[in-house]
């Protein structure tokens, strides 16, 4: 076991923002801990990724995010499966989900599992997505 | 929190850290005279020193290159030859070494070692510690499977608990099994120790089998690498064969204060703590 005093827990924020062009996609993702973006995060083995909160504002149409995991990442064309939604009403300006609720856990069993964001509009527009994670031994 | 370390997980001044080495079953017991950075135990390094375009080991097979200059490539660890050192920071430049701040002579320092607790933003990047530099310690059934950053096991995540002893490189590995390329920094937690090893066989005989309280460190050496024993003999015994006290039970007390005196004779007189004499003892008694 690891000596207590070392912190292995970590609490990122990744960000993304709907490309206005296409009503349906994967964000891309960035956070201030990533070099460029990428389109899905693979979670390490042994390691469980919580979703702490997802935040979706910005848009001036319904924004349904859904959170995406599959077992696989490295098959040719992975099988996601739909793990949540949130939908961003456009009738208010901000929705934040998960907050002061259960965290959404996604556990790394082979190295293999990773996690992705679509966004779903009824017309594109411009919108952000906020994702409070936290990676953490499982 | 341990009775003999403080909030930083650094032994606090007159206890005892001991540090086993499993490769050779011998224990190294120091008291801790002083702490020589009290009031500066923390050291923002900043990111692992790496450089655009060099080559790392990949999860996937074969190598990849780092993306930029300070950040961690994906899918990639540090290979066995091209272990990391942490070079001084340009403000600090004026170390020992110009590419290991940590690294100190025996003949200078042999009183002294560093207590570390690397700390590595993000934690869920793997960390190794290769004891000499170039040595991958951790094995699987005796040696039949050598461990590290590139294996199932054989690491920790976000951060390690090391001694570094006079006259021995060590060298830091590092594996991101994520699919993203990461910036990242280094905290380092130390303590510059003075220290001594107590030059009473009880004392050694109660610390080894824990009557006295002590921090204890356990350094992931296996392999019992020639250079670690010339280290220690260097450091503590002048060149003599001295590389530590073997550990004994309660019922071989007896033996164990035999050959722990007998070890003792073998220290560095710059490094053992001898006890008062019983002269002095006298003198003190008379003066009371």
């Amino acid at each position: 076991m690891a000596p207590p005093r070392i912190n292995q827990s970590e609490l990122i924020t990744f960000r993304g923002t709907t490309n206005g062009a296409d009503v349906a996609e994967t964000f891309s993702l960035y956070s201030t801990l990533m070099y460029g973006t990428d389109e899905y995060i693979r979670i390490p083995k042994g390691m469980k990724l919580k979703i702490h909160s997802i935040r979706v504002m910005g848009s001036n149409t319904d924004t349904l995010v859904s959170v995406k995991y599959t077992h696989d990442i490295t098959a040719a064309i992975p099988t996601y499966v739909d793990i949540d939604y949130e939908l961003q009403d456009n009738a208010v300006d901000i929705r934040i989900s998960e907050e002061k609720k259960k965290p959404i856990i996604l556990p790394g069993l082979t190295g293999d599992e990773a996690v992705a964001f679509d966004w779903l509009q009824t017309d594109a527009s411009t919108a952000y997505l906020i994702v409070e994670v936290e990676l953490t031994p499982a | 929190m341990s009775i003999v370390t403080d909030d930083y997980g650094l032994v606090k001044d007159n206890e005892h850290l001991v540090v086993f080495v499993p490769g050779s079953k011998k224990a190294l017991p120091f008291r801790v005279l002083a702490r020589h950075n009290r009031g500066g135990e923390i050291l923002n390094y900043g990111s692992i020193p790496i450089t655009s375009g060099e080559s790392w080991g990949s999860y996937d097979g074969g190598t990849t290159t780092a993306p930029a200059d300070n950040v961690i490539p994906n899918r990639a660890y540090t290979m066995t030859n091209s272990s990391k050192l942490f070079t001084p920071p340009g403000d600090m430049s004026n170390t020992y070494s110009s590419t290991d701040m940590f690294y100190i002579p025996a003949d200078d320092f042999r009183n002294r070692i560093f207590h570390i607790y690397m700390d590595l933003t993000p934690h869920f990047i793997r960390c190794g510690i290769q004891i000499p530099r170039g040595q991958n310690q951790l094995r699987y059934q005796n040696n039949r499977v050598i461990l590290g950053v590139d294996k199932t096991s054989g690491w920790q995540w976000g951060g390690l608990e090391l001694v570094q002893f006079p006259e021995i490189n060590m060298g830091y590995m590092f594996g991101n099994d994520t699919n993203v390329d990461w910036y990242n920094s280094v905290v380092f937690r130390y303590g510059e120790y003075i220290i001594g090893i107590p030059g009473d066989a009880e004392t050694i005989f109660d610390l080894l089998n824990k009557n006295r309280p002590a921090h204890w460190l356990e350094l992931p050496i296996a392999s019992y690498d020639s250079t670690i024993r010339a280290g220690f003999n260097k450091t503590y015994a002048d060149g003599r064969d001295f590389d530590g006290f073997k550990l004994y039970s309660k019922e071989d007390k007896a033996y164990a204060l035999n050959e722990y005196a007998a070890e003792i004779s073998k220290l560095s007189p710059e490094v053992v703590i001898s006890k008062p004499s019983n002269t002095n003892v006298s003198r003190q008694r008379m003066v009371r």
